[in-house]
């Protein structure tokens, strides 16, 4: 996906930021590295990105500092990447401007959820209502949650769609069980290993309904693969 | 100090004169220069004068004896009421010492601080180069699901997280006094966000929680502390239920009158009889211990420690190794004028 939401990086510890590229470029993101740490403001302004992850601890001047800054001129989301806590530094980011923090050490999967939950929240990514073609004539709707073949729909249930859209995001490579776990994972409801069997088989079921009946296939021992038989 | 203690310390004077008046009547008395009456009348006389001198002197020290008994600071100021030359040299003294110990105190009180805050900023920074493990982990383990190494790796970062956690929870401990302030909590909902808080421990092990709790259940203590305590009991019946193995950890909470008592109960390993009543002790890891290595003897006594400033019972049961153990907090139930 060369058009993916451009994510920029804000982070002086250059091993930690050449890996938070490296991550996000697996997925749907471009990044953006910002290390003028003198004029993150200008820096940010023309690099345009469509979030901001900021780090606190910053040489010059610190990630509060600046998201104040940014906000004189920008509505770009900004997420805050904080090695402190405490209950004040979050309280700060927000009051700042920040739209979202996370703490370090920084969970991947984690990492990847909160991004594009704010992407969601702030562009509106499932507004449209746009359809995914998963197989020639079968396409996905995320905002409906619904699979479609021709004329023949089928409703998907709230962990069924989120199994399609994970499926999607890795691009055919496996996801482990615990990956699709932790996605599943609701704060209301909290999930098992058999959940995860069941909501997987149900979704098969729901794919054969639309003609794709070996699409999603077990890798024993570690997790699922979305794609064509191998 | 009473009149009469005064009087007993001062019994070597008080003999001393009252021998030498009477050595004196006597021998007036025997040289007959002047009858016994009048000897017994004189002997009278300074027995009255040096009475009403004795009392005085009481009376003027008195203030400095009742400062002396004083239950407390009662050497806070020790020159203040003091009144003779003793006195006041006791009182230099003490102040000297005082001023000493106050130096010493302050100094230990400095290099305490310095040595928690930087453990607390050792802590952050150890945060980003963890950072780097996870992510370069993960990456690996995309490009191949199920490498043991990287699998490894990323298990041994998530041990550390917990143990720079636990450093972090008791570098603040100190601090407690101006930082507890109870509240009421609802039971469900703080248990269910302390639950999902510790959800990638308990997928990555496989190990999956089950929570019974009535939905108007409240308790009165301070969650960020509770919270604390809970991730760690929540932590240790994880780390101690068999890995992938379809356990369950059961969380619940249950009023007993004035008291509400909240489990957390796990199907794991168990504690045998002999190490269940050392389980708050610092560095004891017991037989659990050898078995697993995954003791550090540094959780319990956390949470030990934070149960006493809350003012709150814990207790660890067990019936022993392999049939699981129940952690209970036992927390005061808000009665109906606390709302």
């Amino acid at each position: 996906m060369l058009h993916g939401p451009l994510i920029a990086i804000v982070e002086d510890d250059e091993k930690l930021r050449k890996e938070l590229v490296a991550h996000l470029s697996r997925y749907e993101f471009r990044t953006y590295e910002a290390t003028n740490f003198a004029a993150l403001d200008e820096e940010l302004t023309q690099a345009s990105p469509d979030l901001i992850l900021l780090d606190v601890t910053l040489p010059a001047f610190d990630g509060f500092y600046w998201c104040r800054q940014l906000r004189r001129t920008l509505t770009t989301p900004v997420m805050f990447v904080t090695a402190r806590d405490g209950d004040m530094d979050q309280v700060m980011a927000l009051e700042y401007g920040a739209d979202d923090f996370i703490s370090k050490p920084v969970h991947p999967d984690l990492l990847l959820a909160r991004i594009r939950s704010l992407l969601r929240r702030t562009s509106g990514e499932y507004a449209a209502g746009a359809e995914t073609e998963l197989a020639p004539g079968v396409t996905w709707n995320a905002r409906k949650m619904q699979l479609r073949a021709g004329n023949h729909s089928v409703d998907l249930t709230k962990n069924e769609n989120l199994l399609v859209s994970l499926f999607l995001q890795a691009n055919g490579a496996v996801i482990r069980r615990e990956q699709l776990l932790d996605a599943l994972w609701d704060d209301a409801v909290f999930v098992d290993d058999n959940t995860l069997s069941v909501n997987i088989n149900r979704l098969r079921k729901r794919l054969a309904e639309v003609g794709l009946p070996n699409i999603v296939h077990t890798v024993r021992g570690v997790g699922y693969r979305f794609g064509e038989q191998q | 100090m009473t009149f009469l203690a005064y009087l007993a310390d001062r019994a070597m004077i008080i003999a001393g004169w009252l021998i030498g008046t009477a050595l004196v009547v006597v021998t007036l008395a025997v040289s007959g220069a002047n009858s016994l009456a009048n000897a017994l009348y004189a002997l009278g006389l300074s027995v009255f004068v040096t009475a009403v001198a004795l009392g005085v002197d009481y009376y003027r020290q008195r203030p400095y004896y009742a400062q002396l008994a004083r239950q407390e600071d009662a050497l806070m100021h020790p020159a203040l009421h003091a009144k003779t030359r003793e006195q006041h040299l006791v009182a230099k003294q003490l102040q000297r010492h005082n001023a000493a110990l106050h130096t010493a105190l302050a100094n230990e009180h400095q290099l305490y601080t310095e040595q928690r805050d930087l453990s607390a900023a050792l802590v952050h920074q150890m945060k980003s180069p963890l950072s780097v493990i996870e992510l370069v982990a993960n990456r690996e383990l995309q490009a191949e699901p199920g490498n043991e190494a990287w699998q490894s790796i990323t298990e041994e970062g998530r041990e550390l997280t917990v143990a720079l956690d636990n450093l972090l929870t008791s570098a603040r401990l100190p601090g407690f006094g101006q930082d507890y302030h109870a509240e009421r909590i609802y039971v469900g909902p703080f248990l269910r966000a302390a639950i999902n808080e510790e959800k990638r421990r308990f997928i990555a092990s496989g190990v999956y929680p089950n929570l019974q709790v009535s939905a108007d259940l409240a308790v009165v203590s301070d969650p960020k502390w509770l919270r604390v305590i809970m991730k760690q009991l929540l932590g240790n019946a994880v780390k101690y239920s068999p890995a992938h193995q379809q356990a369950t950890v059961f969380v619940g909470a249950k009023v007993h009158g004035e008291f509400t008592e909240i489990t957390v109960r796990d199907e794991g390993i168990g504690i045998p009889a002999g190490d269940i009543s050392r389980v708050f002790e610092q560095f004891f890891t017991g037989e659990n211990g050898r078995l697993t290595r995954v003791s550090t003897g540094i959780g319990l006594t956390l949470a030990a420690r934070i149960a006493a400033a809350l003012e709150i019972e814990l207790r660890i049961e067990s019936a022993g190794p392999g049939m699981g153990t129940t952690a209970t907090v036992v927390l005061p139930t808000p009665n109906l004028t606390q709302l």
